[in-house]
Parts: structure tokens; sequence; C-alpha cells
């Protein structure tokens, strides 16, 4: 959603707001198929004839809902750009990835809804904007190989780690609070989460000096 | 799906017989298919049936009821992700150990795949219907688990991590090639080849784990 006067939002980027958010939660309860306009009008709070005159169609408001975390997630990949650090842009793209899915766990969830579905709405999405985009991350992480940065790791395969943790901290999270006493996580044991997972994947690709001995990860107020 | 539902290996004296265990796998793979396609609500108890190729009150005598095969599939696809944590042994090599977890975990994603996605289904969905296993035996292995991962840091044998985040990695990291397989293949434009991608993957994903966890100075 762009933001056209920088302050204040119009009526219509309100309405839009309040709809994509209620979108965001009825389809991550019940997928593409089991959710109606009536439903998330009803969830929003407006009535379905305003609804119908910002998204005409329940699909048109299906892939705003998709795009919405999609745009958001790629924005946290910027920091791949303009850096030739890996440990530097690494650090930023997890730190943020799990920052959005603590932030934004319902648009996760559509997303991973969409994909457990065989992705019947957003298959061209994948094969074209997310294919072009991971190719474009591929050639960073080559580029860090090539110049010593990091170990040879598969590329693809270590996006495909990135994505997975990150994701499951949003898709997984009922069972992550049930798990730990049936409390979402803490601040703090959500830091140990991110310090935990960029550790892991940053010495895993020998992207530390390996006499950098990193900070302990466990603290009297770790998990449950 | 060899085994979904045949819950019964701990249970020597009602041991199912060859007919028994053959119509469970058939119920099983059924169901698999039915609640993948329509999930719990639309699926129906006939659906399961005629795939299973049984009648309704045969298949009735195994499973009294939907939610019944339902939760047994669930509850055997559980069990398998978790017998390879069962067995991580205190008194093992650590690097042996988690190696081993994270390749079983991997080939299970492989090998069932629609059980994955099933699971994954119901936990976005909030566990509805498997809530008491994840807040009963779940958490109770998980912290058993993540006593023994602490044991092998605090003597130096690993790096210092946050066990439960590590067994979060493992799970969301193996998991991923089955659930969101669709994805995986459409971005590398390799149409079908999910299982192929998956065993494609395990060389990175030991040799991330691996460095990331004994390399260096612990």
């Amino acid at each position: 959603m762009a933001q056209k006067n920088a302050n204040r939002p119009s009526v219509r980027e309100e309405n839009e707001r309040l709809i994509l958010e209620a979108a965001e939660r009825i389809f991550a309860e019940h997928g593409f198929r089991g959710a109606t306009t009536g439903q998330i009008a009803e969830e929003a709070g407006i009535p379905k004839a305003n609804l119908h005159y910002y998204f005409p169609t329940k699909e048109a408001l299906y892939r705003c809902v998709v795009e919405r975390i999609f745009n958001i997630w790629l924005e946290a990949a910027n920091s791949f750009d303009d850096c030739d650090d890996p440990v530097e842009a690494l650090s930023s793209y997890i730190s943020k990835k799990m920052d959005i899915s603590r932030k934004y766990p319902m648009g996760s969830k559509v997303w991973a809804n969409e994909i457990l579905h065989r992705a019947p709405v957003i298959q061209d999405y994948l094969e074209t904007i997310l294919r072009e985009w991971t190719d474009s991350r591929v050639a960073i992480i080559r580029r860090w190989i090539t110049a010593g940065a990091i170990k040879p790791v598969d590329p693809e395969y270590l996006l495909y780690m990135i994505w997975s943790t990150t994701q499951h901290y949003a898709d997984f999270n009922h069972q992550i609070d049930t798990l730990n006493g049936g409390k979402p996580l803490t601040d703090r044991q959500f830091e140990n989460a991110k310090r935990t997972v960029t550790e892991i994947i940053l010495r895993g690709i020998g992207a530390y000096d390996s006499r950098d001995n990193r900070a302990d990860t466990r603290d009297p107020d770790s998990f449950e | 799906m060899s085994d979904v539902l045949n819950n019964t290996s701990e249970n020597p004296e009602k041991k199912p017989t060859r007919i028994q265990a053959e119509n469970q796998r058939k119920i099983g793979e059924a169901a698999l298919e039915t609640f993948a396609e329509f999930g719990f609500r639309g699926a129906t108890i006939d659906v399961i049936a005629t795939r299973a190729g049984m009648s309704k009150p045969n298949m009735l005598y195994y499973y009294k009821s939907k939610k019944d095969i339902y939760l047994a599939v669930l509850e055997q696809t559980l069990k398998d992700w978790l017998t390879p944590l069962v067995e991580l042994d205190p008194a093992g090599d650590p690097q042996e150990e988690i190696s081993s977890y994270i390749r079983r975990k991997l080939e299970l994603s492989r090998q069932h795949p629609k059980a994955s996605r099933l699971f994954a289904q119901e936990i976005l969905n909030g566990a509805p219907h498997i809530q008491p296993v994840l807040s009963g035996s779940l958490k109770e292995l998980v912290e058993r688990k993540c006593a023994v991962i602490q044991g092998w840091i605090d003597e130096g044998k690993m790096a210092r991590v946050d066990p439960v985040h590590l067994v979060f990695m493992i799970w969301a990291t193996t998991q991923h090639y089955a659930d969101f397989q669709v994805q995986i293949e459409a971005v590398m434009g390799r149409a079908g080849a999910g299982p192929t991608i998956a065993k494609e993957a395990e060389k990175t994903l030991m040799s991330v784990f691996i460095s990331g966890l004994f390399s260096g100075d612990t």
C-alpha cells in the first residue's frame, strides 16, 4: 500500500487497511476457498458493498493480501543489495524476517496456506517474480563465495533454510506458544531465537572469523 | 505411506493381522488424500471409504469417526517425526546424534510429504484437534531432549545455542521440503522434482548445521 500523503491516511487508505487486515485474519484461518467476502466485511466492521467498492472480487482482495506480505519480505532483503559483507547482510535479513514473522504472522500464514493448497492463485507469481528475485539473491551469494567470504554452499538451499526457519515463527507460532507453556515468546526469548538462528547460519557458512567467539545465547530467561 | 496408521506396534498382544494392517494402511492413504483435498470439515467418511476401496461399515470397524481417523493420521505423523528425537542418545557423540536426527527428519519429509502438509495445516489452524498432544507428550519430550542438548553445550561439545530454537530450526528446515514443495518446484522450474530436490538439499543442510554447531570455539 503506497503512502501518498506521508502523515494523514485518506479515508480510502484507512478503509483499505482495515479490509486488508481483516482479510488476512480470515484467509489465514479459512484459506481462499473457505473464506467469504461477507465474513471479511464483518471482521473489518464495514458494509459488504463498501468492501466490493475497494476490492471488486474475493480473488482481487486475496491477491492484495498475498502481495502485501510478499512485498514486506522482499524489502527485508534489501540489505543484500548495498552490502558486500555477508555477516552484515544476512544478519540484517534474518533479523528483519524474524521481526516480520512476529509482527505479521497472519500474512505469513495466508502465504503458507496458499502453498499448502498447491498455490492455485499465485502459481504465476512464484514462477515469475519470486523466481527472478531468488535468482538475483543467488547471484549475490555466489559473489560472496567467489570472494571467499563464505564457504561454498548451494545458495538456493541456504535461502530456503532462512525462509523456512524465519517463517516457522509465524506459521507454527501456535505450536511454539504451546511448547512455551501456552504463552507467546517474550522479547528476550525472541531475541534468543534470533541469535540462535543467526549464529548457526553464519557460523554454518563460515562467515565469522573462527576466533570470534560470539555471545552466549543462553540466559536465565531462556525458553522455559 | 507405509504404516501411517499402524499404531499398535507397542501392543504386541493386539498385533493386527496382515489384512488388518493392510486395511489400516489403505485407510491412512485415503484419509491423507481426502483431508488434503477437502480439509477436515469438508472431508467425509464416505469419500475416505470409497478411496480406501472398502465399505463404510468395514472402515468404521477400524475407526469410529472421521475425527478418529484424522487424529490417527496426525498422531502417526508426530510419532514418525519424534522417534528419531526420542532416540537422541545423551551418551552418544553429539555431532553424530544431531546429524542423524536431521537426516532422518528430512527423509520423512521426502517419503511422507502429504502427512507433513496435513500436520502443518492443523497447526496453522491453531491445532483444533491435536492440541492435547502438543501440550502433553510433545512438550514433555522437547523439554527432555533440550536438556540433553544443553548438557552437551555445558560440556563444551557444541556451540552455545538455545536448544529449543535449534530444535525448531531442524523441524522448520526439514519440513519445508514437504510443506513448501510447490513453491520450491516453481522457483526452481522443476515441477514434480520435490523428492529429488529434498535429497539434494541434504548436503547444504548438514554442512550448515554441522559447521554452525560444531566448528570453532564453543
